[in-house]
């Protein structure tokens, strides 16, 4: 390698260590503490003054910072941005220069940034291992296999689910209890009147056979009980015997 | 049908801060409580005048009967006892069945506000009335039997209700009365 690029390289990682070594927890946290604040900043301005200036001349000062307030994001800790090791993967393809810059990178590294890091002094940098990112929906899908193994009441409707969210994340979840579904009764038979009548009562005994039926009025039920008139009459034809 | 136009629940409207009593009748708006006894002390006192007080009452009774009825064309017993019952009971006196003992026909009228002797003649006045209005029918009645809370009243003819009379007075059994009537059938 040429020292060209050695020296480009040089100048490449002095200027990251330069932009590290900047404060750089001072430009994100000052803007939401003068947003947030200004109520009390300018409480304080104003007590120097003499009492006879009046209240309402304040309010128009006041006002903006209390409808201002709700609406700015809340006061909070900015954490530092996490650090982001572009220069593992060109150390691993160029060794050399990995081992020139690992020297002169490593004392600032510690001094910034107290967490391990990537750059560490080994003799072979170990290779960027993939990060396992974990989904919501591996978590739910886990959550619900937890629950089937867990849960007495957890039935086979849940475990339907189970299979749509294994499904929804491209995996088979193990199911709590895998018991085979009876085979379906195949039947080549014609489905006849008879069957569908035997099915009729056996399911429905109190259904009507058919609409016909139900809707007739039978008129012999109606010719059994007589009229008032008509029993009325042979009451009073009745004679005493003797 | 007479039980769906004309429910039990809605018959009676009782405002006791009026002290009215309105009836779901369009013969008799407005009714007047008076005690079971009173009323038949005051039969009682009648005597032979109190036919005409049945009739009046029967009058009433009937047109309300046949309200209730609503043009039934050839009314079933139990469609005539419910109609009936529902006039006796919007004013307080009991309700009624009829029954059958082979051909003899009998009405059951339960919590009259009276059973004893003194109001036979009464209450035979106002069934017959009420059942010959309804039906068409010429009918008399005679008690057959009686008890604290029922009187069972024997319909038919003049001559079969005197005989009947007869064997009450003689203190025979009712079955036993219409096992003669009818020949030694009783039921």
């Amino acid at each position: 390698m040429s020292t060209d690029v050695i020296a480009r390289l040089e100048s490449l990682l002095n200027r990251v260590l330069t932009r590290r070594a900047l404060p750089r927890v001072a430009a994100p946290v000052a803007a939401p503490i003068l947003a947030t604040s200004p109520a009390p900043k300018a409480i304080a301005a104003e007590a120097p003054k003499p009492a006879a200036q009046p209240v309402e001349a304040r309010q128009p000062e006041a006002t903006p910072v209390v409808v201002a307030a709700p609406s700015s994001p809340p006061l909070q800790m900015v954490e530092p941005a996490p650090v982001i090791h572009r220069a593992a993967t060109p150390m691993v393809e160029t060794p050399r220069a990995a081992d020139v810059l690992r020297e002169t990178a490593v004392a600032p590294q510690r001094a910034i940034d107290p967490t391990p890091v990537a750059l560490t002094p080994k003799a072979s940098l170990p290779l960027p291992t993939p990060v396992k990112v974990v989904r919501a929906d591996d978590r739910v899908a886990a959550s619900f296999a937890a629950a089937s193994a867990l849960s007495p009441g957890f039935g086979e409707d849940d475990a339907d689910q189970l299979d749509t969210l294994a499904f929804g994340v491209g995996r088979v979840l193990p199911r709590s209890s895998q018991v085979p579904a009876p085979p379906l009764p195949v039947s080549t038979r014609d489905d006849s009147s008879e069957r569908r009548t035997e099915r009729v009562e056996r399911y429905a005994p109190s259904l009507p056979m058919s609409p016909v039926v139900a809707q007739v009025i039978d008129p012999a039920s109606k010719l059994a009980t007589p009229s008032l008139r008509a029993l009325l009459q042979r009451s009073v034809a009745l004679r005493p015997r003797g | 049908m007479a039980t769906r136009l004309h429910p039990l629940a809605s018959a009676v409207t009782v405002d006791l801060s009026q002290g009215r009593i309105e009836l779901k009748t369009p013969s008799l708006a407005r009714a007047v409580a008076v005690p079971a006894t009173w009323l038949a002390r005051a039969i009682a006192a009648l005597g032979e005048n109190g036919v005409a007080l049945a009739k009046s009452l029967a009058e009433s009774v009937s047109r309300d009967a046949v309200l209730i009825l609503d043009g039934t064309a050839d009314p079933t017993p139990e469609e005539v006892a419910y109609a009936i019952a529902l006039a006796l009971g919007q004013r307080g006196l009991g309700t009624c069945s009829f029954e059958r003992f082979g051909d003899a026909l009998t009405l059951l009228w339960s919590l009259p506000p009276a059973s004893d002797v003194t109001f036979h003649r009464f209450a035979t006045t106002l069934v017959a009335q009420v059942v010959s209005d309804i039906t068409g029918v010429p009918t008399h009645a005679a008690v057959l039997s009686t008890d604290p809370e029922a009187i069972t009243l024997f319909l038919g003819s003049e001559h079969a209700c005197a005989l009947v009379r007869e064997r009450v007075g003689r203190r025979e059994p009712g079955p036993h009365i219409l096992a003669t009537l009818l020949g030694g059938v009783s039921a």
